[in-house]
């Protein structure tokens, strides 16, 4: 075998890839561990895996501590992408079928785009409180954008033959609307819903940072205060593993929705 | 008469600003039945012709009528067939035939099976549950011809539909429209700038000059039908085209 060879048979198989993905995981294990060992560093500054796997037991085990935390954070995800993307959706489909709207509104759609949502946090704490609402509006702002950009997008990205193909059959408005320009917008639909998703996470946490009882942002603030290194550790991996199990939900939708076109389209950053 | 058009007069104005006339007093007819091609080179007018016939674009000056109404809009008389086949992806073969029914309000079941119908007279009947991106461009253009169909109109508008096809697949679509053709007996208002080709279908050949699209000449074409493509190679066909070829030389325009 040459190694040429070897490289497509770990490239284009499946297990190939499985334990490329492995041998990379273990050699960053190696790495972090070699690293500790020659700077010395005190387990409480930087702790080993060892440390964060046992954070990580406390944490999400059966006996665990994260998990009214973690449900907490996880509601607050939902509820406010759900808001968000359902407000994007309407404003968006709005936006595209009103000139009147669109040359009214755009701009300060564009402007207020530009806001980093996160500094509106402690606003919306003063104005929702400490509870999970104040979060909500957070995640909700935050993934409200992406998907009204993107909705707009993917209506105007109707192509015109199609449009002018209905008409000339005689389909109203209405027609066209739902049987051409809600088709073509889906796959633009759903990049955004993926960039949404993944957003409210950030806003979640970030409102949580601001002010909060409960919730995986929360307990991180509380573990940076003890200095619990470790639980931070683990804190990260359990919220990268939301944001990777929403990520692939929304993936695994757009693949059976829009089943036409399995090319992921081109994102409108948001 | 069917179709009839009266000094349309139609101009453009492109983004530069310039204005250019696309139609100049163009008058033409067609009667029940029968088959009409205009032929003329690119940017001639005829798509635009084709449009204002079909209630797509509007006309300045002049007077299109069909079954002696002005043209106002699309019509639920009138199938369409464009230059690309224009099927929507997210439908299987079979809906996207069904497509104008369901525009329409028509009744679901009896347009399913007028469907197949017309699948099986496209000898697509083995595809209507895929999906158009696994077909080849013959036949999604077949596919669109089907559905120009389906709600039964009593003319068919085809805008230059086999131009995007190689000149083998061309040859074959041709003798299947006149095959679909002769079993449905529709009036066909066809645009082509193949001059073979308007020979080969039509019963009349109207042809237009470009700049601005004006009616040059009309052919009666008195070939027998059934049509086949030998007849392609004979001293009839070849001096009908021959003739046609010479008024787009004698305009200085090759179509």
């Amino acid at each position: 075998m040459t190694t040429r060879s070897v490289t497509d048979a770990l490239v284009e198989t499946t297990s190939g890839r499985i334990a490329l993905s492995a041998a990379a995981f273990v050699t960053f294990v190696c790495l972090w561990v070699f690293a500790l060992w020659v700077t010395q560093l005190s387990a409480v500054i930087v702790p080993g895996p060892m440390a964060v796997v046992r954070a990580l037991w406390d944490g999400l085990g059966p006996q665990g501590a994260f998990y009214h935390h973690l449900w907490v954070t996880f509601f607050e995800v939902i509820a406010g992408f759900a808001i968000g993307a359902g407000a994007g959706l309407v404003l968006g489909i709005a936006f595209a079928e009103s000139r009147l709207l669109h040359v009214a509104l755009y701009p300060y759609l564009v402007a207020f785009q530009t806001v980093p949502k996160i500094a509106i946090g402690p606003l919306f704490v003063i104005w929702f409180g400490f509870g999970m609402s104040s979060k909500v509006a957070i995640a909700a702002t935050i993934s409200f954008f992406p998907v009204v950009v993107n909705m707009i997008a993917g209506l105007e990205s109707a192509e015109g033959e199609r449009v002018e193909m209905l008409t000339a059959f005689c389909g109203s408005r209405w027609q066209v609307f739902r049987m051409v320009k809600w088709p073509s917008a889906l796959p633009y639909l759903f990049a955004g819903l993926d960039v949404a998703i993944v957003l409210s996470v950030i806003g979640a946490i970030a409102g949580e940072f601001v002010g909060a009882q409960a919730g995986l942002g929360y307990l991180l603030l509380q573990f940076n205060y003890s200095f619990n290194i470790a639980g931070i550790f683990a804190l990260l991996v359990t919220l990268s593993l939301m944001g990777v199990g929403l990520h692939l939900l929304v993936q695994r939708l757009r693949r059976r929705i829009v089943f036409w076109q399995q090319t992921s389209e081109r994102v409108v950053s948001a | 008469m069917l179709i009839e058009v009266r000094e349309v007069n139609k101009t453009y104005a492109t983004r530069s600003g310039d204005v250019v006339k696309a139609l100049a007093d163009v008058t033409l007819q067609v009667d029940e039945g029968e088959f009409v091609s205009v032929v003329g080179p690119s940017g001639c007018g005829k798509s635009t012709l084709l449009k204002i016939l079909a209630g797509l674009v509007s006309l300045e000056t002049g007077e299109a009528r069909i079954r002696q109404e002005p043209v106002r809009g699309p019509r639920r008389d009138l199938g369409v067939v464009f230059q690309e086949a224009r099927l929507l992806p997210w439908l299987t073969v079979l809906e996207n035939v069904l497509v104008p029914a369901r525009v329409q309000n028509l009744p679901a079941a009896q347009s399913r099976s007028r469907a197949q119908g017309l699948l099986q007279l496209a000898g697509l009947s083995d595809f209507a549950e895929k999906y158009p991106n696994e077909l080849s461009g013959g036949m999604q253009q077949r596919v669109s011809i089907a559905r120009s169909m389906i709600h039964d109109p009593s003319i068919l508008l085809m805008d230059e539909p086999f131009s995007a096809l190689d000149a083998m697949t061309r040859e074959h679509m041709n003798v299947e429209l006149l095959r679909i053709w002769s079993a449905s007996r529709k009036t066909v208002f066809f645009i082509t700038h193949s001059v073979s080709e308007a020979v080969f279908l039509s019963d009349r050949v109207i042809v237009m000059t470009a700049r601005p699209g004006r009616i040059q000449e009309e052919l009666t074409i008195d070939l027998p039908r059934p049509r086949t493509l030998a007849m392609m190679a004979s001293p009839e066909f070849a001096s009908l085209t021959g003739h046609l070829r010479s008024v787009f030389e004698a305009k200085g325009v090759g179509p």
